[in-house]
């Protein structure tokens, strides 16, 4: 037994009071009292671990105290232990229903007495193991809520942050998040030859931007004072107020705001993956079109040079049938020269009509040119 | 050493076993083995013992029943832890008797006498000056 169990004894008999001593006073602090009212007094100032009770007492009887202090909240705690030579069963009722947890009868011997002293403190050693158990597991129980919470808000983060389509959304997003944190501090963005740094109190101010270009070397995760600084290729994130007297609470926030930070990082690729994306493109459908004008350029002079070839060619037929009256020739120069020049016309109709299948060439490509811009 | 310690160690209830109808080994067991804390009661009780056999017959002769029980039950105890096994049956009998609403003469004759008895044994085998 321990001698710090501190053990209060009343009873009006200074011989009971006096072998209690002689019994107890090796393993325990005993205090005496001829009264309840003298005990009661005392608990105003000290708590002990056990209470001895003899149940008639001058005045308050030890029923009635050991109501008084099961009715206590600071005291219902403690064991009541009855010590009376009234050995019925009915004195012995009374005392549990007064909220006693054990009876001794007088004359006891030392054995008894030292054992229940021995049980009480043994039950007092198991509640209080019990209660810190209990405020333990509350504890844990209340840190994992907040985890839980912190978790929570970094989930909502990154599930918005795969929605953000500018830089602009990524960074107050970001700033959203410290804030809901309850931190303070500055984004800065960089994407292709945008860089951009935001604050509550911003954008790019001038000092905000010289403290991130002098941290954002400093390697991935860099503290200094109450000040936290993660960083990215392309996104830097700089806590101002780190809750440093929450040293758990620290812990969990460095983790939080580096994935927050790796994510939009990520997110900042794909936007700028995207964005090369849609200038590609942009390039094409400028090609595109340049070269569906350069066709319908060809197709157009084409077909003007194939009119302007059909009225030459119909122009030299009709100046040349109106010559052979002038010429005064033969038949047979007659026929000499229109067999000829039928058979140059023949072969100009035909290079005639292979422009026309190129005149439908042109257009066929031109109207896929057309399909092709519209993708 | 001292050699009353030695003998105190040696052979601790000496005197004390000559005491009748006290229960000496047992009760001394009681007081840790403290004989002079127990010889101090002893002697108390010659003095203390008659005068609680007066206190109760006074209460019964003013009528207060009450407080004659009370006294009776507080007597019980005492001679009880002091190992008196015969006047703790004795006071056992007045109290029940004094509950009972029973005639009490008998019983506190019986006491008033055992309690004259032992105050004189104890005054002649330990001395009334015999204290811690």
């Amino acid at each position: 037994m321990s001698s710090s169990f501190k053990v209060f004894v009343v009873d009006d008999d200074p011989v009971i009071l006096d072998i209690m001593r002689a019994i107890l006073e090796p393993d325990c602090t005993i205090q005496t009292f001829f009264s309840s009212e003298d005990c009661q007094a005392r608990l105003a100032d000290e708590k002990p671990d056990l209470f001895l009770l003899d149940i008639n007492l001058p005045g308050m009887d030890g029923y009635s105290l050991c109501r008084q202090i099961k009715d206590d909240g600071n005291l219902c705690n403690i064991p009541v232990i009855f010590v009376s030579s009234n050995d019925t069963i009915e004195e012995r009722i009374r005392g549990y229903d007064a909220g006693g947890e054990d009876f001794i009868v007088k004359p006891f011997e030392p054995e008894e007495l030292l054992r229940k002293v021995m049980v009480a403190q043994n039950m007092l050693l198991q509640q209080r193991s019990l209660r810190t158990q209990a405020e333990d597991a509350e504890m844990l129980s209340s840190l994992v809520m907040a985890s839980m919470d912190e978790t929570g808000i970094l989930l909502q983060f990154m599930s918005k942050l795969i929605a953000m389509e500018s830089t602009d959304d990524v960074a107050e997003g970001l700033l959203d998040l410290m804030g809901r944190y309850r931190l303070d501090g500055v984004v800065q963005t960089r994407l292709g030859n945008a860089t951009q740094t935001r604050s509550a109190a911003g954008r790019n101010l001038p000092l905000e931007v010289a403290v991130i270009e002098h941290v954002r070397d400093q390697g991935r995760i860099f503290e200094f004072s109450r000040r936290s600084v993660h960083n990215f290729d392309r996104v830097t994130l700089m806590v101002n107020n780190l809750p440093l007297s929450d040293p758990d609470y620290c812990g969990r926030l460095r983790d939080h705001l580096s994935v927050a930070a790796q994510g939009v990082d990520s997110r900042l690729k794909a936007l700028q993956v995207d964005e090369a994306n849609r200038r590609a493109q942009s390039g094409i459908q400028a090609a595109l079109e340049s070269v569906g004008d350069t066709i319908m350029e060809l197709s157009d002079a084409n077909r003007s040079n194939s009119e302007a070839s059909t009225m030459l060619v119909n122009d030299l037929q009709e100046t040349l049938l109106n010559s052979f009256y002038r010429l005064g020739l033969t038949d047979n120069q007659e026929q000499f020269l229109q067999d000829m020049v039928g058979d140059f016309m023949t072969r100009m109709a035909a290079l005639l009509n292979h422009g026309i299948e190129t005149q439908q060439t042109l257009e066929r490509l031109n109207t896929r040119l057309g399909e092709l811009r519209s993708f | 050493m001292d050699t009353s310690t030695e003998q105190s160690i040696s052979n601790p209830a000496t005197g004390l076993q000559a005491l009748r109808g006290v229960q000496t080994r047992e009760t001394l067991a009681r007081f840790a083995g403290d004989e002079a804390r127990y010889r101090h009661w002893l002697v108390e009780f010659i003095s203390h013992g008659p005068a609680a056999a007066k206190q109760i017959r006074e209460a019964i002769a003013n009528g207060s029943l009450e407080t004659a029980t009370v006294l009776a039950h507080s007597f019980k105890g005492r001679t009880g832890m002091l190992g008196m096994t015969e006047l703790h049956s004795i006071a056992q009998s007045l109290e029940m008797t004094l509950r009972n609403n029973e005639p009490t003469a008998l019983w506190l004759e019986e006491l008033e006498l055992t309690v004259a008895e032992m105050s004189k044994q104890i005054s002649d085998v330990l001395g009334e000056g015999s204290t811690r």
